[in-house]
């Protein structure tokens, strides 16, 4: 069974074994929808400079 | 002795970190010394007044205080909150203000990242509405952020924020009342169920509602094994801050996607239909703008609001207004108008004045009952009465008792027999309100108001009242303790 860091001593509510264990199994695909979007916001800002240049 | 009133014992008896209390009539917040690292970092960090200036969290002042005579934990600083005007709850708001809520809690939440913390807490009380947004008022739900932990709130988030929405766009409007008796959210495993089954096509609800519940289920039969303090594998990022900045985002998007919007109701299309002739409906607004002006409220109740169109009279003399009402489409379109117009002084409610919000969750106070959050300076009650006389049978003199629990002044329609919209609910039922007319509703209400002003509205045979309540500040105590057995009264 996955041993996952329990949470802080202060983090006083149930944060839900199957919470704990489904943000662990999604986190590749949550780190990469991410990367696509910080990437995606990096391209079209690039751009939008392009194009402000040679307006 | 600290008392703790509504929700202000709420989250706070829970949770270690501290705790709200009421002490001269004033609400204050003990950090207690286990709170003090992350409360530092909070302040430190420069979170704290990012979010403050954003209007995003409840400013506080630090106060010194005189120590209790009962032992408490140890106090390391008192807060004293900006005080929020009208406690308001989950159930009681409508769509957009449920959204406004979630998206708040989010962009919170990638605040806190970005400075090294993290909330520790996704309750949907932690928000409240103060001069028409969505503010967050825990100030001590932050916590330090551990790179490679999982967030801790998401159940949290997703009970409360994310499964009801759904549930309010996709399935019924009305299913926000699973919040008056699941006072942590919706159970997930509920929520699945009544979804939709087109809903497990939406890529965000089929893993954040319902491959969720799935998994709360089987956790709960097997053993996990959580490492309580220890730490995760040697090195390994279980979950990282990319991990968890990506899930912000994509809840953000799920909520951003629940779309509800109201239909023509009964209620919502009154407001605009030709009821009133327009010379009796202007009539109206200055007669109820007249008196007022005479009273002077600084607070004021609008019970059966509609969409606001009497509470604006009210705002606009500088009152705080609660606008409520039954129907939620007229309180969501009200909710937007209010929006749009950068309303600060209203703050539109679902409620049913015949079955108001009860006192509930732990000993029945911890979330307040709607009547003991009152009383206000005037009550308006605008083509209301025979909703409750004719439509509910309530006895005039019990109405009159309500309302006079309620506020110190009264603004009352009295809509006659004779009136279209009362021959209209009388139509299809045998009229066994041989009391309701002008003079017997007089008399019922001189028993509670002395009536200052009257004035029959002109096309029509409504009339309107300004009254003052009669006797001392109605007390605390509850109504059932001071109901007079009205049941037998003798005929004259």
């Amino acid at each position: 069974m996955i041993s996952v860091n329990g949470p802080g001593v202060l983090a006083y509510i149930d944060p839900g074994s199957g919470s704990l264990l489904l943000q662990v199994l999604i986190a590749g695909l949550l780190s990469g929808l991410f990367y696509l979007k910080s990437s995606f916001s990096q391209v079209r800002e690039s751009l939008t400079r392009v194009f402000k240049r040679h307006a | 002795m600290p008392e703790f009133v509504g929700a202000e014992g709420a989250a706070s008896f829970r949770d270690p970190s501290g705790f709200v209390f009421l002490h001269q009539g004033v609400i204050y917040r003990q950090v207690n010394s286990s709170y003090q690292r992350d409360y530092e970092i909070l302040v430190g960090s420069g979170l704290y007044q990012r979010l403050v200036d954003r209007g995003l969290l409840i400013a506080h002042e630090e106060v010194e205080l005189v120590e209790f005579d009962r032992p408490l934990p140890s106090a390391y600083k008192f807060l004293r909150p900006e005080p929020v005007s009208f406690i308001s709850y989950p159930y009681e708001w409508c769509f957009s203000q449920l959204r406004d809520a979630a998206l708040l809690t989010l962009a919170i939440q990638r605040e806190a990242i970005a400075l090294g913390m993290t909330l520790k807490d996704c309750t949907a009380y932690n928000v409240q509405f103060e001069r028409g947004k969505a503010i967050f008022i825990d100030t001590l739900s932050f916590e330090e952020y551990q790179e490679g932990e999982p967030w801790v709130a998401y159940r949290q988030f997703c009970q409360h924020f994310l499964a009801p929405l759904a549930l309010m766009s996709l399935t019924d409007i009305r299913l926000n009342q699973l919040s008056r008796t699941n006072l942590d959210g919706v159970p997930l495993d509920l929520a699945a169920r009544l979804l939709p089954f087109r809903s497990r096509f939406s890529f965000s609800l089929a893993i954040h509602i319902h491959l969720h519940a799935r998994l709360q289920a089987t956790s709960a039969n097997r053993h996990t094994r959580l490492a309580g303090q220890g730490k995760s594998r040697a090195g390994e990022r279980t979950f990282s801050r990319r991990a968890l900045l990506g899930l912000v985002d994509h809840l953000e998007t799920a909520i951003k996607r629940l779309r509800w919007n109201p239909g023509r109701s009964a209620w919502s299309a009154y407001d605009q239909e030709h009821l009133y002739a327009p010379v009796t409906l202007k009539k109206k607004e200055e007669v109820v703008g007249a008196y007022l002006d005479h009273l002077c409220p600084s607070s004021v109740w609008d019970l059966g609001a509609n969409t606001g169109r009497f509470s604006r009279v009210a705002a606009d003399r500088g009152a705080r207004v609660v606008a409520f009402d039954l129907d939620p489409c007229c309180v969501e379109l009200n909710y937007r108008r209010s929006v749009e117009e950068q309303q600060t002084r209203i703050l539109p409610l679902l409620l049913d004045v015949t079955n108001p919000s009860p006192g509930s969750g732990w000993l029945n106070r911890e979330r307040a009952s709607f009547l003991s959050r009152g009383p206000v300076d005037t009550v308006l009650a605008l083509a209301l009465v025979h909703h409750l006389a004719i439509t509910n049978n309530l006895p005039l003199i019990r109405i009159a008792e309500f309302l006079r629990h309620a506020g110190r002044s009264l603004i009352m329609e009295f809509v006659p027999k004779d009136d279209p919209q009362v021959e209209r609910l009388l139509a299809s039922r045998k009229d066994v309100f041989p009391d309701y007319h002008v003079r017997a509703f007089e008399r019922d209400f001189q028993e509670y108001f002395d009536i200052e002003a009257a004035e029959t509205l002109p096309n029509s045979s409504r009339i309107l009242y300004r009254m003052r309540a009669r006797g001392g500040e109605p007390s605390r105590q509850s109504i059932f303790d001071r109901v007079k057995h009205h049941g037998h009264r003798i005929r004259e």
